[in-house]
């Protein structure tokens, strides 16, 4: 019966001639306020996400994937796990979001997400030796190729020797070098004081050195 | 000349940060010197090695990944009252079914002439009837989130309804419902 009173109230409005189009909106009724979120600061968009508004993350994810993406790439060096922990990172980040108090800057936040993601990854998975993507396409007509081989010999042993720092000193000078994060940042991203950021840097830096023969 | 630069100091140097006291030494130790021209060379030497750059592309179709992701993470993590309805719904849909039937095969007599068809399924006939089979499989062939998606109001779809009536068809609206509910 009561599919019955529904029916007759669908027929009686439809007889009726009401439509929505015909209609006011009810003064009382509140609408979403337009945003322009790629106007938006982060403020902004962390309480329009916490609001319920799904594109305020897109958002965030635009201004924030790429570096993200990049940190990835230097701690696993290869696009497909990068591209997954990025993801990884992201989907942390929305679960969190709710919780996130503005201590500290987003993209602070999300880089702690990210070192945390990342050590915790290449902890789990031992990187590949050689990456494919390490040995990088040489172009014979613009320089030297054997120059061209050498210095990419020695960028991967570059990022081989950087693999092999302790985590705290690695995470250091990815950040600060690729990233370019300020000591602050990186104290915050990592926990620890700014002279703890610092002297890991100088340590990270220092035992690179040492392990491609520099000393 | 045995102040050398502490570590967070060869830092700052290397930011040129360094306050001018400490500036003095490092002007005049050699040791210091060649150590933070090491880490400069090193600095150097590692930056200069680029991380590829996906595709534009790439961060189209990564947007849409982390969505999608970040819907499943909310689907699988919300509260028993959010996702636990499905089961509770399809279980009390199956147990109305059930008490329908055998209320229409213990009460053939009191049916009415108006719906004596209905007793004509209830009696036994329903394994003759070949519409019977075509409404089965149809119905076989309907997902259970389709029928849910069918069924379902959108949030807050009812009071946008009751919202847009005018103040006689609200009138009208309650005098219905008053007789529904007896009153």
């Amino acid at each position: 019966m009561r599919s019955g009173v529904a029916a007759a109230a669908l027929a009686w409005t439809v007889a009726s001639g009401h439509t929505s189009s015909m209609v006011k909106p009810h003064p009382t009724r509140v609408t979403e306020p337009e945003i322009d979120f790629t106007a938006a600061d982060e403020a902004t968009l962390v309480a329009a996400f916490r609001a319920g508004r799904a594109e305020a993350f897109d958002e965030i994810v635009t201004r924030h994937r790429k570096q993200i993406y990049q940190l990835c790439y230097r701690f696993v060096r290869n696009h497909e796990d990068a591209s997954d922990l990025a993801q990884d990172v992201f989907v942390r980040a929305f679960k969190g979001l709710q919780r996130f108090k503005g201590d500290s800057s987003l993209t602070t936040w999300l880089y702690r997400i990210g070192v945390n993601a990342c050590l915790n990854r290449v902890a789990a998975k031992k990187p590949l030796e050689a990456p494919i993507e390490a040995a990088e396409h040489v172009d014979a007509a613009a320089v030297d190729p054997l120059q061209a081989v050498l210095q990419d010999e020695r960028a991967a042993a570059v990022r081989e020797a950087i693999a092999k720092l302790p985590p705290k000193q690695r995470a250091t000078l990815l950040l600060r070098i690729y990233q370019e994060c300020s000591h602050e940042e990186i104290a915050a991203s990592l926990g620890g004081t700014v002279g703890a950021a610092k002297a890991n840097l100088f340590h990270a830096l220092g035992n690179l050195r040492r392990a491609l023969g520099k000393t | 000349m045995t102040d050398h630069l502490r570590p967070d100091e060869f830092v700052d140097a290397m930011d040129g940060a360094l306050p001018p006291a400490r500036g003095n030494h490092l002007e005049h130790c050699a040791e210091c010197r060649a150590e933070l021209d090491g880490l400069l060379s090193m600095q150097r030497e590692a930056r200069a090695d680029d991380a590829p750059e996906p595709s534009p592309l790439f961060w189209d179709h990564f947007s849409a990944r982390v969505r999608e992701a970040a819907a499943r993470e909310n689907r699988t993590t919300a509260p028993w009252w959010r996702t636990g309805w499905q089961p509770i719904a399809a279980l009390a849909v199956a147990a109305a079914s059930v008490v329908l039937v055998l209320q229409m095969r213990s009460t053939p007599a009191v049916v009415g002439p108006a719906v004596a068809p209905v007793a004509s399924v209830a009696d036994g006939s329903v394994d003759e009837d070949g519409s019977w089979d075509i409404v089965m499989g149809l119905a076989s062939e309907i997902a259970w989130d389709d029928i849910r998606d069918a069924v379902t109001p959108a949030a807050g779809a009812a009071d946008a309804v009751i919202e847009e009536l005018t103040g006689a068809q609200r009138e009208a609206l309650v005098r219905l419902l008053k007789q529904e509910i007896g009153e």
